[in-house]
């Protein structure tokens, strides 16, 4: 009886200790560092994004380290890091509850409507540590007109790398860098796109 | 091989949250942004944030034998300096050389991750409006949050670093739908 509750004692254990735990990481990139360069000129349109019902609330999971997960909330994680994007890609960038949001589209004489889609991969080449060491963010952004027609779609990927020594401090820092290649180049192909000048 | 696991188990545990860990950076809130650049405030800089007292935890905040500091100089009152001057910035209001300034004192900082299932983050501080000097606004915001921990350390500790921007972009929310602190912000 001993030796079953003993066996059943370290089963619980392990499977508290080894098994199912997703660990949290942060998307959310430093700001700070999505800037515009005074040479490129914004484009002069009033633009509102909407976040599709529920999706900030959307918990992702995703493979870590060791054999472990890690899960995170990538529309929550990366809305300030989008707005900062759109707000030095455009003149004025104004957040609508939906798509339908008529009361704000009037009020900021909104022209384009745009809202993200987001999709992440991760991976680690580490057997001992959970934070992943690579980390992918593929951002698309859907651009509607008005009337919901739409005008645009643009795609980017950006992608992270972290090691141990680094990481040692910031478990998210390969997911906070893909999220920040992936607003950086989203921008770039923003402001070049001339569909979105016309 | 189940020994094995566990003492490989051990080994992560204490990598990975026996070490000093940095909060991580703040992230403005959109509509903080938002509300801020419509309410036509004038243009702001921000002045000095210190800590007053051991509540304020200004140098470390513990998790379960994990140190958390801060990204910005080591010091939780220059991380709500920061968190400010971020919203502003986002709004496009923030000006250094504004004649209106925002400065503070925090007085309680705090996330305590030692329950089994929940964890609570606590802050405290008083906000100070001046205008070429004199004194607009003066109020203590206090804020509590209450976030899903867990029973194991390597979830707790990462789940008690993740809420501190959270915690913080409470307080500084709060702050901001205070009236008489826009009205303050107004030329």
């Amino acid at each position: 009886m001993g030796d079953v509750m003993s066996k059943l004692f370290l089963f619980l254990l392990s499977a508290l200790m080894l098994g199912g735990c997703a660990h949290p990481i942060m998307l959310s990139p430093d700001i700070a560092k999505i800037e515009r360069s005074p040479d490129v000129a914004p484009i002069d349109k009033s633009v509102g994004y909407f976040m599709i019902s529920g999706t900030r609330e959307l918990q992702t999971t995703s493979s870590g380290g060791g054999g472990d997960m890690v899960s995170f909330y990538p529309y929550k994680d990366l809305e300030t890091s989008f707005y900062k994007m759109l707000s030095n890609v455009f003149s004025k960038v104004s957040l609508l509850k939906s798509q339908n949001d008529n009361e704000a589209i009037d009020k900021y004489t909104v022209r384009l409507i745009v809202t993200p889609q987001i999709s992440t991969s991760s991976s680690s080449s580490s057997l001992f540590t959970w934070p992943p060491t690579r980390f992918a963010v593929t951002l698309t952004c859907v651009f509607l007109d008005i009337h919901g027609k739409e005008i645009a779609r643009k795609v980017v990927i950006g992608e992270g790398q972290a090691e141990f020594e680094e990481f040692k401090s910031d478990f998210s820092l390969s997911a906070r860098r893909a999220s920040l290649d992936a607003m950086k180049k989203m921008q770039e192909l923003l402001l070049a796109s001339q569909e979105l000048r016309n | 091989m189940k020994v094995n696991g566990l003492l490989i188990s051990f080994l992560i545990t204490a990598v990975i949250s026996g070490c000093s860990i940095t909060a991580p950076q703040y992230s403005a809130a959109v509509t903080n942004a938002q509300s801020l650049r419509d309410s036509d405030i004038a243009e702001v800089r921000v002045g000095s944030f210190v800590p007053s007292g051991s509540a304020a935890n200004n140098n470390t905040i513990s998790l379960r034998g994990s140190s958390m500091t801060s990204p910005y100089g080591g010091s939780f009152s220059n991380y709500l300096a920061e968190a400010i001057k971020q919203e502003l910035a986002l709004a496009g209001k923030l000006k250094e050389s504004a004649d209106i300034e925002v400065s503070g004192v925090l007085l309680k900082n705090d996330i305590d991750v030692s329950g089994l299932s929940v964890g609570i983050g606590e802050i405290e501080a008083r906000f100070i409006v001046k205008k070429n000097g004199i004194s607009q606004y003066e109020a203590v915001k206090s804020v509590k949050t209450r976030f899903e921990s867990s029973f194991v350390g390597a979830v707790a500790v990462p789940k008690g670093q993740q809420e501190y921007p959270n915690l913080v972009r409470t307080l500084v929310g709060e702050l901001f739908q205070d009236p008489l602190f826009v009205k303050a912000l107004k030329r």
